[in-house]
């Protein structure tokens, strides 16, 4: 019964300060997993950024110690250090209050990616320690807040220097709110990179203590925008050099550099003081209206479009562009639509962007007559392609095409009885032995089964008129229905759910890298929509002794420990291998069924990054690839466990399947004399890596190999 | 209990997958151990046919047979890779020193194919011996099998170099090989020269190996390729074959190709 549950006036509360932060942490910094834990480092970089915006400073010190704190070290002006009229040293509010900053137009910062004057009393708030050092007027100061912001003492007068003004900050998150504490060098890396490539002459350095040796990488750039497109367009086979556009109006600074690729997407990054817009804005839209008007308008004058021609569209003329626009918008202009900063609102920016860039455009391309003209033809053969996709798709969806009818009639797809595009879910699984079994496993209400044989098609590496003729994907675009590349659309899709389904082996992890590449390139509406699933069938099986109890199934090593601890009987326990390997109903129970399924939902979180991550693993350079590979891969005779614990960074799943299997294993000697396998339960053979750089520490020397 | 549904970026997922294919691909399929010169495929097929008694001083057994146990015990992949992995250890003009002796229709070096395993018959070559002998006297690790079975060896302990001497081709991910097959008299030779002399330079060993030995036959062209090949790991070698041209009737001519290097 519900208890003495009374709701009045005081039960409402009100979170004072940085308890309110400690309270919500989402609110603030997004996420406590490492997203909100790397977001942490990014709040005091930018407020060093906006310092050396401002001018005061070119150097910015990131450091990642050894206990997984960070010190960001900038050569400002150092915090203003007076008194505060509250009656509290200026950093102690600045680090302490909530919606304290020098950002609200009080002079003391031009532009600025901070808004809130939250940032930096935030991070002390997740903080379990956090020293600031401030060397300003020729006096260095400090002080130290601990357990979430509060202060040790109060602001230190530590004397005389000659040091250079600036902040020194120094942080070590909470483990009580982040459920990881570890730092990524990478995810750090990437960051500083893109903000040393927007703040060209800004250096910007990253220190690693925790390795030996210490890693250290500057990332410094005198042509920051120009270095940045040519980041994006590394891996890639390039057209012509880069381009840059530049001008200011009403106070608004835009920065455009632009380069084509002879790829077939278009990858388009938008910053206004230097905060990346992830959704666009304004400004994004007048670049790209100025990108068509100004093209239309040059193919027009060179003949290229004759008079009864449609204009090119849009798409046509940005295939293969890789673009980054660069905003630096005053504070009294600055306006951004919703609670993140995803999507810049200022009206004006539009028509600023579309003037200069039209403006400057129109004449690069009049200076550049065969670039200019080479482009003209590269965008109306992407308009064939794209017409051509489109007839594709128009006619598979009428039928009209005898060709199309044929494809019905192959009959590959077994489709669901209901038509409801709102909750079917379409099923890819790997060759034809497991697709036998989803058929007879599912729910034929709603779940559709495509199977595919063998390894699909890389369309990072194909043209799309090959792709539209091979037959896997050609069933696999008609079964979905929203047509393919810049024409699909998601309102069409037959499906709620795409779930990819392949064996847990490596060509399973191969297949699924195949398809993702697949929907990234050509599909992309339907990952940003959330729509493509992994199904995770089960790694394991406890089979247990007696027959009370059920077979229980593990997803990862940690269910996989659960699960065997709290049993004491006798169990078996057996690894999955292929979908093959169950049968129908076992398939449907584990890895099917909505009410009992595992399913790992696939997001685009960084754009370029993941652009980047498509076209060095499927692209057609090698050397890239080669260099991810010895970056990321280790070598080693484990065998590789599910991808829920190798994403969080845990690769010791073999060790947790040796360990069940030894307990196994013992209690199978226990009660039984003779075994299957012809081995003293304690003498395993020793491993070593591939490369026979022993394992040293194998003390299992008297292992007694006479097997044969 | 509704959908457990975990988020992940394309990325992490991406490079997650990816990661754990191209390890695979690299340690586990396409490319050879430098030990002892073989594919895991190759060293499976050679292992379990030496178990199963399958070896030269016995008769021939029938090709399905050596496939289904292979494919059974420890490779639990497609039964025609396996088979075809077996097909080219025995023919002569894809490996210098066949390890496999084939009885039937092993292919022809025009690219026909060769029977199907149903109607072929195979045992291991006498050379393949020296791969495989010592093997029960604790000379390599042993390691469990796919489905924790048996042991299979991680390595064979080869006596002779065999990757110099059969060569090796293989795609992987990001890295691919390319070695040629050499003469085993030669690098036979080289070895007891760099035995006695172990900081031997290059120069002196192609005293001994002037080059690669292609099963084929075919003039080589030129001896700078060969030696930045054993420098760097990387060259070109151009090989052509003799021609002997007659004349026929009505001025036409006819080219007949000796020797030729065919691929």
């Amino acid at each position: 019964m519900v208890k003495n549950n009374e709701y009045n006036s005081d039960s409402i509360k009100i979170l004072e300060g940085l308890e309110a932060v400690r309270k919500r942490p989402g609110m603030y910094i997004g996420s406590t997993d490492g997203r909100g834990l790397h977001h942490l480092v990014y709040e005091i970089v930018d407020n060093a950024v906006d310092e050396a915006l401002g001018g005061f400073g070119d150097e910015i010190n990131v450091t990642i110690h050894e206990n997984n704190a960070i010190t960001v070290q900038d050569f400002g002006r150092g915090m203003p250090v007076g008194m505060h009229e509250s009656g509290k040293p200026t950093p102690e509010v600045i680090l302490t209050v909530l919606h304290a900053g020098g950002k609200f137009g009080q002079g003391g910062y031009a532009t600025s990616g901070g808004l809130h004057g939250v940032g930096s009393s935030v991070v002390n708030a997740l903080s379990e320690s956090l020293q600031v050092t401030i060397v300003r007027e020729g006096h260095k100061w400090e002080e130290d807040f601990v357990d979430g912001g509060k202060p040790v003492g109060t602001l230190r007068d530590l004397g005389k220097t000659k040091e250079h003004t600036g902040t020194i900050l120094t942080f070590k998150p909470d483990a009580n709110i982040f459920s990881t504490t570890v730092y990524k060098y990478e995810t750090l890396a990437e960051r500083l990179r893109e903000s040393a490539f927007l703040m060209s002459g800004v250096k910007f350095t990253l220190t690693d203590e925790r390795v030996d040796p210490i890693r250290h990488e500057a990332y410094h750039y005198d042509k920051g925008l120009e270095a940045f497109v040519g980041f994006l367009n590394e891996d890639k086979g390039t057209i012509g050099s880069i381009m840059t556009f530049e001008g200011q109006q009403e106070g608004i600074i835009v920065d455009v550099a632009a380069q084509y690729n002879d790829g077939y997407s278009e990858t388009l990054l938008s910053f206004v003081n230097n905060v990346r817009t992830q959704d666009g804005g304004t400004h994004e839209a007048g670049f790209r209206s100025a990108w068509t008007k100004a093209f239309n308008e040059y193919a027009r004058r060179t003949n290229l479009l004759k008079d009864k021609d449609k204009n090119l569209e849009g798409s046509d003329v940005r295939e293969g562009l890789s673009a980054v626009i660069s905003l630096r918008v005053p504070e009294q202009y600055l306006q951004f639509e919703g609670q993140t900063k995803d999507k810049l609102g200022t009206p004006e920016a539009r028509g600023i962007v579309d003037a200069i860039v039209n403006e400057t455009l129109s004449r690069f391309l009049m200076e550049n007559g065969d670039f200019g003209q080479n482009l003209i033809r590269k965008a109306l053969r992407a308009r064939e392609a794209r017409e051509a996709a489109r007839k594709a798709r128009d006619e598979s969806r009428t039928g009209r095409s005898k060709n199309a009818k044929e494809r019905l009639l192959s009959g590959k797809l077994s489709p669901a009885q209901s038509k409801n595009a709102a909750k079917n879910e379409l099923f890819l699984v790997e060759g034809d032995s497991a697709g036998g079994s989803a058929k007879q496993g599912r729910d034929r209400k709603f779940q559709a089964i495509l199977p595919l044989r063998g390894k699909v098609l890389n369309t990072e590496k194909a043209k799309l008129a090959d792709i539209l003729k091979n037959e896997e994907i050609s069933t696999l675009i008609y079964a979905i229905g929203g047509g393919v590349g810049a024409d699909f659309k998601v309102a069409d899709a037959a499906f709620d759910k795409i779930i990819i389904m392949t064996d847990a082996d490596d060509d399973g992890a191969h297949i699924q890298t195949l398809l993702l590449t697949f929907f990234y390139k050509y599909m992309r509406p339907l990952i940003e929509e959330g729509k493509i699933y992994i199904a995770l069938p089960p790694l394991y099986r406890v089979k247990f002794g007696s027959k009370k109890h059920d077979d229980q199934f593990a997803w990862t090593n940690d269910e996989l420990e659960t699960i065997t601890s709290q049993t004491t009987g006798r169990y078996e326990l057996t690894r999955f291998k292929g979908l093959g390997e169950m049968n129908a109903s076992l398939l449907w129970e584990t890895t099917m069924d909505p009410e009992s399924r595992t399913l790992i939902r696939v997001k685009i979180d960084d754009g370029v990054l993941a652009e980047k991550r498509v076209t060095t693993l499927m692209g057609d350079k090698v050397e890239p690839r080669r260099n991810w590979i010895e970056a990321n891969v280790s070598f080693t005779l484990d065998e590789a466990g599910s991808i829920l614990d190798t994403v969080d960074g845990d690769s010791n799943s073999s060790a947790v399947f040796e360990k069940t299997r030894q307990k196994q294993k013992n209690m199978q000697s226990k009660t039984t004399a003779t075994k299957a396998i012809p081995k003293q339960s304690d003498t395993q053979p020793k491993i070593t890596t591939w490369q026979n750089d022993a394992t040293s520490s194998d003390t299992n020397e008297s292992t007694n190999l006479n097997l044969f | 209990m509704a959908d457990r549904i975990t988020e992940l970026s394309l990325e992490a997922v991406m490079g997650e997958r990816f990661g754990r294919y191209s390890k695979y691909i690299i340690q586990e399929r396409a490319l050879p151990d430098i030990r002892d010169g073989l594919k895991p495929v190759q060293r499976r097929i050679l292992f379990a046919m030496n178990q199963d008694g399958n070896t030269y001083d016995h008769p021939y057994r029938k090709s399905a047979k050596s496939v289904g146990n292979v494919m059974g015990n420890f490779h639990p992949h497609g039964d025609s890779s396996i088979y075809e992995a077996m097909v080219r250890l025995s023919q002569n003009w894809k490996v210098r020193e066949p390890l496999i002796d084939m009885n039937g229709n092993n292919g022809s070096i025009d690219a026909d194919p060769p029977a199907a395993m149903r109607y072929t018959e195979a045992r291991l070559s006498k050379i393949s011996g020296e791969i495989l002998t010592d093997l029960d006297k604790e000379t390599v690790d042993m390691v469990l099998n796919f489905d924790d079975t048996t042991y299979e060896p991680t390595v064979l302990p080869s006596r002779i170099p065999n990757l110099l001497i059969n060569g090796a081709t293989g795609i992987s991910a990001g890295y691919a090989t390319e070695i040629p097959p050499h003469n085993l008299k030669e690098i036979s030779q080289a070895l007891i020269y760099l035995l006695s002399h172990p900081n031997a330079t290059i120069k002196q060993l192609m005293r001994y190996v002037k080059g690669p030995d292609f099963p084929t036959g075919g003039i080589i062209q030129g001896l700078d390729g060969i030696q930045k090949a054993y420098e760097t790991g990387r060259g070109k070698i151009i090989v052509r074959a003799k021609t002997i041209i007659s004349d026929l009737k009505g001025g036409k001519k006819k080219l007949r190709l000796l020797n030729c290097h065919t691929k």
